[in-house]
Formats: C-alpha cells, structure tokens, sequence
C-alpha cells in the first residue's frame, strides 16, 4: 500500500489538515495549540485517522516563527560587529514607513544597543585582513552577554561576504565558551552587501534559532514517538519546502512575508497569534495552481482566517516575488519571498466601540481561545463570527471543523451588548459588524490592487480560509468585482498548498570579469563548483538525482553600474561564444526593462547563480464526491436589504454544471459560501463554485 | 473595464466614479513608483543606487506637478513645477512646437528651477495621439557636474559660474534619436564622465517608462478622463489643506532662523531667513520678505528651493495631504527679489540644499510648533555636503580618478506626542537611504574608522531628541582633497518648551594629534594626506519640555544603552546615576531628588 503524503499547515487559530494516498483524499480542521503548536499537528493527525506511521512526507506550514518576531518574543540576543560599528543594526537605512510623517517611528531594533558589542577586528573591501581577530575581545563579549543570561548570537563583521573567516573563527569561539549558545554568522546565511540588511537577516535568523529549534525538536518527537517514520519538511516564504534541519538552521525564511505592509496591524494581531495560516505563501501557490488550472489571468488570493487575512495578487499565473522582505517596517530579510499582505481581520475579529461611541471591528482577535462568544469555550466578545450567526449566515445546527457547535443565543447576546452600546437593534449591529469588517478588507484589497495601479475590476476573487467564502460576495460587491471562484477545499488551503510546492535552493557566487575577458572554460568551473554545492543541498534533502532540477543564470551590468540584470541561460549551459551570446541578450534585456540601451559602455559579468527544484509530483486530488444534489432546506437570513429565504445545501452534493441563483447558503465541513440575492453560482467541471453577480449592487 | 465603458470626461470624476478617481490617483503614484525602481537598479552613482537622491514625476500639460515616488527625493519635489514651468517659458513657443513625441530635454538650471548644479533632470512630453498631455521628469544627482573641485560643491564659488555646468533646456534625444554630440560637450566638461553616461542613459530609460505608462492609462479610460483626473488630484490636495488651515486660529506669527555666516563675506555675522505666517481662514500666507539680503557666497537659493522647502515640510506636519500642485496652491507666498531666499542669476547657490533649505524648513517648523505642536517637532539636524576625489591608490585602480558624495544623517528633533526620535536622513531628504560603508570602500579608496551613535549629543528633553552621528575615514592608499558646505557649526538644532539645544556640527582633520584642524563648514579642496583622519560628527535633534521631568526611568534606560553617559545624566537630566560592581547602572534616588529640585537645576534655556 502507498504512504501517505500530507500537508498540515498550522495557522494562529486553526490547523488544517490535507492528506492524499492514491485515490484518497482526507481534511480536517482542527484548534491550533498555541504555545504548544506540535499537540495541534498530532491532533489533526488523530482527528483525520491517519497513523503517523502510514505517512511518507509531513509537509507543514508554520506560524512559530512569524508569531515569535511580530510579538517581540524571540530569544534574547546579543550581537558582535566590527568595532566602530554596533549601531549599523539601529541606524538601519533610514527607510521611513511614512516618509513624510513626523511622528512615525520605526519598530525598536531587535537587539537592544546594550547587547551590541564591538569586536576589535577588520577587512577590507577585498576580504584583505586589516586588523587580525582580537579573539579575547569575542570571549570578554561571549561572557559579559553570557552574565546577563543571553545565549543565542548573530555575528555579523563588515566585508565578510568576501572573506569569512573572522565570522567563521569568532563563531568557533562562542560555541568553545558556551557549548549551548545558538550562534549563527551573517556569511552563513548571506554572501552579499551591505552591511544592514545582513546584519538585520542575521540578528533575526539568530533570535529564532532557538525558538524554531525547540518547536521542530518538540514535533519530531512528538511525531517519531508516535510512530512516523517519514520525511518531515517546512514551508517556507519564498513558496518552497526546506527540511526540519535547514529550517533550524536558517529559520528566518520561516517568518512570512506578509505583514510588512502591514505593521500597525501587525501590532493588533499580535496578542491573538498570527495569520489565517502559518504559511501564508502555501495559500499563494494554491491560488497560482487555480488560477492556471481555471485559466486566469488576474486573481486576488484572500485568506481569511481567524485573527487575520493575508491577501496576494496573482497576475499571469504568477504571484509577484521580492528579494527582500520585512516582518515588520525596517526590519529586511533578504531572502526570496512571495510578495503578500496580511491585515487583522478575521472571523475572530472583535467588536468594540471606542471612547466616542464608533463602532470598530479588530484587529483584536479571540482566536480559537476563548473563541467567539457562539463557540461557548469562554469568548464573551461579539465577534465577526457571532454577527454571521446572527444573521443566519452561519447556521447552528451545522458542525463546524474540529467539533465545533455555534451556540445562536451566545451569539445573540453578544452581539446585543454591541447593540445596546450604540443604541442598534441586534440584527442591525451585526450586519454593521460583517460591513466594517468588509471595508477594512476592501481597504486592503486596494493596496495591493489600486495602489499598484491595477483596477480591482479586472480580477477574480478567489476566496480562502473558513470564512472567506463567507465575504467573499459582499466583499467582491463593494470592490466592485463581478466574479469569485470559490475553490474545492477552500478552508484548508494551505495544507493542501503545502503539498503542491517544489523544494527550491539558490546559490551564486561573485564573479566580476568584462564580457570581453570572460574566459568560457574558467565560467564553466565556477558553474561547475555552484553544481556540486546544489547537488549536496538536494541530496541532503533526499533529491536523488534523477529528480534534481537545476538552472543557470549570469548577472550581468554595464561596468560601472551597482546592479544590473540576471539573464538566465536557456539549455543550462554557457554558450562557446560567451562574449557576443552574453551581450547581445543583455542589450535585449537591458532595453526591455530599462527603456534605454548603449553600446558604448563595456558590459561585465558580476556573478553566477545555480538554482536547484525538485518538482514534486502535482497531487491530482479527487474532492468530488457523486453530485447527486444536496438535500434543501429552507432559513432566513439578514442582508442589507432586508430579510430573505435562503436554501441551503450541501457543497459536495452539487452535480457539476449546476447553475443556482442566490440567496443560497452552501455548506461543507470546511467553510461555508454565501451567494446573496444577485448573484449566481454555477459548479464548474472542476467543482469549484464560480460566483457571478448579476444584479447591480445595492447602494450602500 | 474597456475605455467603450467609460463615461464622459465632464469635471467631477471624483464624485461621479470615486472608485476610477482613485484608481488613476494611484496609478500616477505607482508608475511614478516604478520609474524610481528602474532608476535604483540601473544607476551608475552610488548617491542614486543607494542613497536614493532621485525623483520621477509627473505633471500636466501646464507644467503642474501632479504625482511623484514614493521614495522621490523630498527636496526634488517642490522644484519640478518650476522646471517644468520654466522650460515652457524659456522656450518662448508653443509646447507642441518644441516638444515632439519621443523627445528627451535635459536641463540642470538652478534658475529654471533646479536645485544646484549637479541635480540634472530629464523631461519628455506624453503625447496621446495629437495631443500633448502630461510631462514626465526625472531627477538624479550626477556626482560631479565639473567646476573646480571634485564633486563640484564649491563654498567659494562667488557666482553661478563657479559652481559647474549649467545647462539650459536641451534636446539629448530628438524624436527617438540621442543627440551624442551634445552629450559629448556635457561629458567632456564633467569627472566621472562613464559614470555621467551610464546615469544620462538611465534618466532616458525612466522618462520614457513613464511616458509608456501614461500613454497606456490613456488608451485604457481615454485621454479626457486622464486629463481630468490629473487636475481634480491637484483639487483635492488643495482642498484637503485649506481644511487644517481653518481648524487654525487666526493670527499672525513671526519667525527667524539663522545660519552660521555669508562664505563669501568677511564678517562672521551670522545671517537670517524669517518668515511672518498669517492664517486667516483657510489662507495661509507666508512672507518670507523680513529676510536678509542676498549672500555673497553660495548661502542663497533659488525661489524654487524656498518653496520646495516649504511644501515638504507642510506635508511633513500634514502627511495624509497627496504632494502636488495643490499643495503650492493653498499658500500665499510673498518671496519678492532681493533676499538669500529668492536668488537671482548668477547669485551663487550650491549651499541652498545645505544651508538655505534647512532654515526654511525650521521657520515652517517653528511657526506651526505654536499652532499645532503634537504634529511637529523640535529642531532637526540640517545637511551638511561633503565630496572628496583625487587618484585612487589601491592596488588594481592606479590612475583612475574617484569622487565620493556623502551625505550624512543626523537627529531629528523631540515630539510632544512620542517618547524621543530616532536618527533619520535630512529633512532635505527624508525619502533617502544612506550609502552601505561597504559599497562606499569598495568604490572609493577610503576606509571608515566607525559609523556610531555619538553619547550626550541628543538635545535634552523631557522628550528627547534624536542623537546624531559620528563617523571617521581614514585614507590608507592615497591622498584626497576634500570639501564641505554646511551650516549649524554654531547654532545646534533648537530646543523647545524649555529642551535644550542639541550639539552643533563638528568636523575635524587629524583629530587628536599636531595636525588637528577644524575644516568648519565652508572647505574647497582641502588636502588630506595619506594616513590622516577625519571625524565628522552629524547633530542630534533639539530637546522638547524640561528634560529635569523626563521620566528616571527612560533616562536610566539611556545610560544602560549608552546614549546618555552617567555624567550627561546628572547634568542634562538631574538623574544621578552610578555604576555598580556588576557593571550595571542604578539610579541614586536621593541625589536626583537634589539635583531635580536643588540649586543646582540650570535654568531654562541653558545650553545642554
């Protein structure tokens, strides 16, 4: 019998589960387990009945190491630079978030300045030694740290992308003074300037390692003790998978890529766990693989989640990548990532009126503890999830993932404290709750639509997470967009992402030679040596070499020039006539990004980069169960305009190629879709849900 | 949605379809955006790759500005109407006349305009069809634009002619063809002239994606609703600062703001900008004409860089407001001829950007700390120029000449409403990043002894400013020649409500040995031997309130991390602190108590 192969992603509320064997396919949904996130991953494991032992690959999404950075609650870490230099990590660039704003602040620097010590020693810009390592001054710094209870430490000395050893010799001397510090050096992780964005990358490496470390050691166990035997990889941001020891190692690829944009909601999100998912990026590549399966051009991922919504523009079948990202403002990792925003707004989001009696919804969350007041586990405050119940959006009488009932009157009597407060009747302060809930959403929408001058309308709106399809009609209305595709699964996709990602490396070396002096054979050595570190990375991530997949790129730039252009060479080789090959498709490609292009300054080769996939096999996941039709039943339900009579109907009993008019109210374990008076569902050959508004949207 | 759906472009766009009026609002930002990323990556200086000192914009037909970067240099701003403006005055014909599609004009004019010399800019015409509708400009700082010294900046120039080339409206690309025997008389005249051509190629590169991307929104929603768009942005920002205008108190308030002294006079008297501000609904007026006369030396600026002054730092006490024209509008100003404010050729004017449009930026400042002071700030630290060149000595470089620009960021200054501030770039440029030491050392033959937050050079308040920056550069391989134009070596950035002044500039050779010498704020071509040092200490921000109230424990915090030594504790703040065995600071409750309510609390005003 084939193994299991299962995706678990584990978000600050939720752990989804997807798994596939064969034919089979299983999800489940279960609480998240916050601080001990593992017992979640087990429990999902229980709650699907499958036995560890069974599985052959536990891919798993993770929100320990985001929650750890947004909340402030790495590891204490101490620092050492070059002397002269302790507050490169403060100073920063001097990027502002609002760069005209007086008041703005950027966050405090993840090391405080009284951690920050100088290390008598120094490179030059060649990697040439200046002043040879004074190792006394690492050991004194090690100790002072080591006195006031630090154990974890980034080191991160000036030019040692070019060379280096000091990194490499004063790291040996934290580890000889301290056997159980977690240490990690800025070349280790980066071997490219400048010095604040590697020191940032390193510092917040280092002040995860020894909270990832714990988390993975704490789910090995947990999972070996109870019989797996497979392999164990993590989702990381750039939309690949690592193993639990690079994820150790290099944990800051772990932290998402999506609040950035978000700082001040970062903030709110904070005390409540983060993320619709841990991983974000595996809801992104989910929405990449629909939006080319249904052939799409424009699609808008939203994932909302319980204590917050991560939103991603997928455009041409691809979402957009940066190079650098920021869990919060100033703070780079220069590692790829998949670009996204992540807001706090989600079905726990709470409802509460300020000082001058406005009515506000988030980004405080209740999470899955204690929950909305309708999950009876303790939650009193009404929360986005109370007002669906209200509104009979959310039905009781519907067992919702992991075991959840929705109780109707704790519901109502939550809402109806909000109500009193402003003076509303029960059902107005609820659909009012939904309706800034959905602005604060749409506001989002826009940042990443509008403000990139791409007009909403021409997308599709692909909803995710237990409650976005819930929204996502109303949601599309204020926007302005005439379509949503509800996926198959749309409340575990991140799990089920997690099974669709490739296992991707980069590595790249400096190489700086004019084209005209560019000696073939000396390339080909460089790219000869970039393979050999590829293949042990792939192996040592059990890639055997059939399945290895690699790709050759050469920076190019004029001379003279700080950046330039990456050209990627087509059948992985370098051509013989290396010089004219290189020029003339940098000329091309200079003229195709820079609108302006000279033969008259000398072009050179800066350096050479390998990237090494290994394309997992794209899971073909029957979720269609025989459509025989839902069995209908009939409740009302509160809209804008008035109170309507909904059917309601099983998800997964809808015959492909139906066509249904709303108000409908379309149910399945895993999230709920409400199509409201206006629109149209047809069940596509797929058995995704494309939602169609037909009418005008009401005034609102 | 196809341009068929469209409505007609009659004025309101705004209220008729809200949702398309912030669409192109932001679609004007984000090409804008993306002409500043195309520049970023495929600059040649490092002042532009990393420091940033660019901007791209975009105006209507009249020249008005109506969108720029995000991360366009804030100083850049206020000035590209004038350019813009002022080409189409300089021209003396109809626009469509000179300028044809897939034209390029390149123009550095500080009197059309621009800021000093070494700001060049690109300007193309976006053409719909027949019909010009919009310019698109592009700013970058070339590192040298020739003249007598490397990097250009001369405090000595006494006029325009000595402060590089200037180069009026010219045409380096004609209808799609670059024009390389003009580039060839400008290249010829500049150092660093591959840099310069790499960097001439890029601003084309950047002009005419954004004329693309013009042409493109107007194949989408029509020419007529583009144009519309563009003008009722200007509308609304005009709007929007009328508002703050009236939620103001009427009234009438005078401010000064003096600089050092005149390079170019004999007398060390410092000089003086000042400004009467009258608010009278929603008119604000600002008469800049108390001002001193114009400055022998390069302490002038140009009307435009007055101006500029004043709408960034409007928008820096207003940030929600969009930056364009609308901005100019709201305000009434008075800046008549004959003042360092409003600098008529060949009035020497390289040290408007480091001397003038600082103190510009304090009158603005110091007038709405009065009207609104949770909004604004405390004096923030000016800009001080610094370019040095020479031959670089490495071994591997023999006989190439290098220049480096530097620009330095300092203090910005105590807030009512926060805590302290932190250290940030320029006023002048608070869009701009600074330069990586390691990008610096490997271009340039110059080694950084440190880059470091500087003890007890924060101006003392009960909300503390910003400390401001040491750093040091040795030169092991080669001798250079250096020189600055600055101001604020006498007069640190001012304190408020009774926060001290924050330390002024320092800026020392060979410190600490036989050879010291302060190199002051006004050096041409001041040899630096092989081997010396230089120390240049960038200031901090000036206090806010009465740093004796400033919480103990925020001051204890200080010491612990340094920003505040034990001594400036005792002196500045009244907080006596003493190091423990354990090398931990404690406070010594009962001799703060002393020293907070005793004889020995300077009084107010006194110099921290």
């Amino acid at each position: 019998m084939t193994a299991w192969r299962v995706g678990i992603d584990t978000g600050g509320t939720y752990t989804d589960l997807v798994a596939v064997r064969g034919p089979e396919r299983r999800i489940t949904k279960v609480p998240s387990t916050p601080p001990r996130y593992e017992e979640g991953v087990l429990e999902a494991l229980r709650a699907a009945d499958i036995e560890p032992a069974g599985v052959d690959l536990l891919a798993h999404g993770t929100t320990v190491a985001t929650n750890a950075i947004i909340t402030g609650s790495g590891a204490p870490t101490a620092l050492l630079t070059t002397a002269g230099f302790r507050d490169v990590l403060q100073l920063g660039r001097h990027n502002r978030g609002e760069p005209f704003d007086i008041l703005w602040d950027p966050p405090p620097p993840i090391v405080p300045r009284r951690y920050r010590y100088e290390i008598r020693e120094r490179l030059d810009w060649a990697g040439g030694v200046v002043e040879p390592l004074d190792e006394e001054s690492v050991r004194t710094a090690v100790r002072t740290a080591a006195d006031r209870g630090v154990r974890t430490f980034a080191i991160c000395f000036l030019h040692s992308y070019v060379n280096p050893a000091h990194e490499e010799r004063a790291h040996q001397i934290v580890e000889e003074e301290l056997p159980e510090a977690f240490v990690c050096h800025s070349a280790e992780l980066l071997r490219e300037p400048p010095e604040f964005e590697r020191t940032s990358t390193t510092v917040i490496n280092a002040t995860l390692m020894p909270v990832v470390t714990a988390y993975l050691s704490a789910l090995e166990h947990r999972l070996r003790g109870a019989g797996f035997e497979g392999r164990l990889m993590v989702m990381h941001s750039g939309g690949g998978l690592m193993t639990a020891e690079s994820s150790a190692r290099f944990p800051a690829r772990l932290v998402t890529s999506g609040p950035a944009a978000g700082a001040k909601a970062a903030e709110g999100i904070a005390g409540g766990g983060l993320g619709a998912s841990g991983s974000p990026a595996a809801a992104v590549v989910m929405a990449q693989e629909l939006a080319r399966e249904e052939g799409l051009d424009q699609v808008i991922s939203l994932d909302i989640g319980g204590t917050s919504a991560d939103i991603a523009v997928v455009r041409d079948g691809k979402a957009r990548l940066v190079t650098e990202y920021s869990p919060q403002f100033g703070q780079p990792i220069r590692f790829p990532a998949i670009d996204l925003i992540t807001i706090g707004a989600g079905g726990g989001s709470i409802a509460w009126v300020d000082a001058g009696d406005l009515p506000h919804v988030g980004p405080q969350s209740a999470g899955a503890v204690p929950g909305p007041a309708s999950y009876l586990r303790g939650g009193t405050e009404p929360t986005v999830t109370d007002a669906n119940v209200v509104l009979g959006r959310l039905a009781s009488d519907v067992d919702l993932a992991g075991g959840i009932h929705l109780d109707t009157s704790a519901a109502r009597e939550a809402v109806g404290r909000f109500a009193t407060r402003l003076g509303l009747q029960t059902e107005d302060a609820a659909l009012g709750i939904v309706e800034i809930c959905n602005n604060n959403m749409a506001r989002s929408i826009r940042v990443v639509t509008v403000n990139r001058g791409l007009d909403p309308r021409d997308f599709t709106l692909v909803p995710f997470g237990g409650a976005g399809p819930l929204h996502a009609a109303e949601l599309a209305g204020i926007l302005d967009i005439r379509r949503v595709l509800v996926p198959l699964a749309p409340g575990v996709t991140s799990g089920l992402g997690c099974l669709y990602v490739d296992i991707v490396h980069d590595v790249s070396e400096a190489r700086i030679v004019s084209v005209d002096d560019a000696d073939v054979a000396d390339l080909r050595q460089v790219f000869g040596r970039l393979e050999d570190t590829m293949r042990g990375r792939l192996a040592a991530d059990r890639v055997d070499p059939p399945d290895q997949r690699l790709e050759f790129a050469v920076d190019l730039r004029y001379v003279g020039q700080v950046r330039g252009l990456t050209v990627t060479l087509a059948n992985g080789r370098l051509p013989d006539h290396v010089r004219d090959d290189l020029q003339e498709r940098f000329y091309a490609e200079y003229e195709r990004q820079f609108h302006s292009v000279t033969r008259d300054i000398p072009v050179e080769i800066a350096a050479l980069r390998v990237r090494g996939t290994k394309g997992v096999e794209r899971p073909d996941i029957p979720f269609r169960s025989a459509g025989a039709g839902p069995r209908w039943t009939e409740r009302s339900v509160i809209t804008g305009t008035g109170q309507v009579t909904a059917r309601v109907g099983d998800r997964d009993r809808l015959p492909i190629g139906s066509r249904l008019a709303g108000p409908l109210i379309l149910t399945q374990v895993d999230s709920t879709t409400w199509v409201p008076p206006g629109w149209e569902v047809e069940v596509d050959r797929i058995g995704n849900l494309l939602l169609t508004r037909v009418a005008e949207a009401p005034v609102s | 949605m196809s341009a068929a759906t469209v409505p007609d472009a009659t004025p309101g766009l705004r209220h008729r379809d809200p949702i398309l009026f912030q669409v192109l609002n932001s679609a004007f930002s984000s090409i804008t955006d993306e002409m500043g990323a195309l520049v970023r990556r495929a600059a040649f200086s490092l002042v532009v790759s990393e420091g940033g000192d660019y901007s791209g914009t975009i105006s209507n037909r009249a020249g008005d500005l109506v969108a720029s970067g995000v991360t366009d240099l804030a100083a850049h701003l206020g000035t590209i109407p004038f350019t813009v403006k002022g080409t189409l005055e300089w021209i003396g014909v109809q626009a469509e006349e000179w300028f044809h599609p897939a034209d390029v004009v390149l123009i550095n004019d500080p009197y059309i305009g621009g800021t000093h010399h070494n700001d060049m800019r690109t300007i193309m015409p976006v053409y719909f069809g027949e019909r010009l509708v919009a310019f698109i400009q592009n700013s970058m700082h070339w590192t040298d634009i020739g003249g007598h010294v490397p990097g250009t900046f001369d405090p000595n120039a006494r006029s325009s002619y000595g402060e590089g080339l200037a180069v009026p409206p010219v045409h380096i690309v004609r209808e799609g063809v670059f024009q390389s025997e003009m580039a060839d008389i400008i290249l010829r005249n500049i150092r660093l002239a591959e840099q310069a051509r790499g960097d001439l190629l890029t601003m084309i590169g950047a002009v005419r994606l954004g004329e693309r991307r013009m042409q493109e929104l107007a194949a989408r929603y029509g020419a007529d609703v583009i144009v519309s768009a563009m003008d009722e942005l200007i509308g609304y920002s005009e709007q929007l600062l009328r508002e703050e205008f009236r939620k103001l108190p009427d009234g009438c308030w005078d401010v000064e703001a003096l600089m050092d002294r005149d390079p170019g006079s004999a007398s060390d008297e410092p000089i003086a900008a000042r400004m009467t501000l009258t608010i009278a609904g929603d008119h604000a007026t600002m008469d800049f004409s108390g001002s001193d006369g114009p400055a022998k030396g390069a302490m002038n600026s140009s009307r435009a860089v007055t101006i500029s002054s004043t709408v960034v730092h409007l928008k820096m006490i207003f940030p929600h407001i969009p930056m364009n024209q609308g901005v100019f509008r709201a305000v009434d100003f008075v800046l008549p001829e004959g003042t360092l404010l409003s600098a008529i050729f060949p009035a020497p004017v390289s040290g408007c950007a480091a001397g003038v449009y600082p103190a510009v930026g304090d009158l603005i400042l110091k007038a709405f700390i009065e009207l609104v002071p949770e909004r604004c700030m405390a004096g923030p630290t000016g800009l001080l120029n610094i370019v040095m060149g020479g031959q670089d000595g490495r071994p591997g470089h023999e006989g190439s000449e290098f220049v480096m620009y530097l620009w330095l960021e300092g203090g910005w200054g105590g807030r009512l409403s926060r805590k302290d501030n932190s250290v940030a770039m320029t006023t002048f440029a608070t869009t701009a990043t600074n330069q990586p030491v390691e990008l610096h050392e490997r271009l340039c033959p110059v080694r950084f002894d440190c880059y470091r937050i500087e003890p007890d050079s924060a101006g003392a308040g009960w909300h503390r400013g910003a400390p401001g920056v040491t750093r040091r550069w040795s030169f092991p391989w080669n001798d250079v020649v250096l020189s600055d134009l600055g101001d604020g070596e006498k007069f640190g950035p001012w304190g408020w409500a009774g926060g001290r002044d924050a330390r002024p500039n320092r800026f020392l050779y060979a410190p600490g040995t036989d050879e010291e010498l302060s190199v002051g704020m006004f050096r041409t071509n001041l040899p630096v031997m092989q081997g010396r040092m230089l120390d240049c200490f960038q200031p901090g921000g000036g206090g806010y309130g009465d740093p004796f109230a400033r919480p103990v424990e925020y001051v204890l915090d200080d010491v612990i991390d340094g920003f505040v030594s034990a001594e400036g504790a005792a002196r500045d703040y009244g907080v006596a602190i003493n190091v423990d065995a354990d090398g931990q600071p404690r406070v010594d409750v009962e001799r703060t108590t002393q020293l907070r309510t005793g004889q020995h609390r300077p009084p107010p005003g006194a110099a921290g």
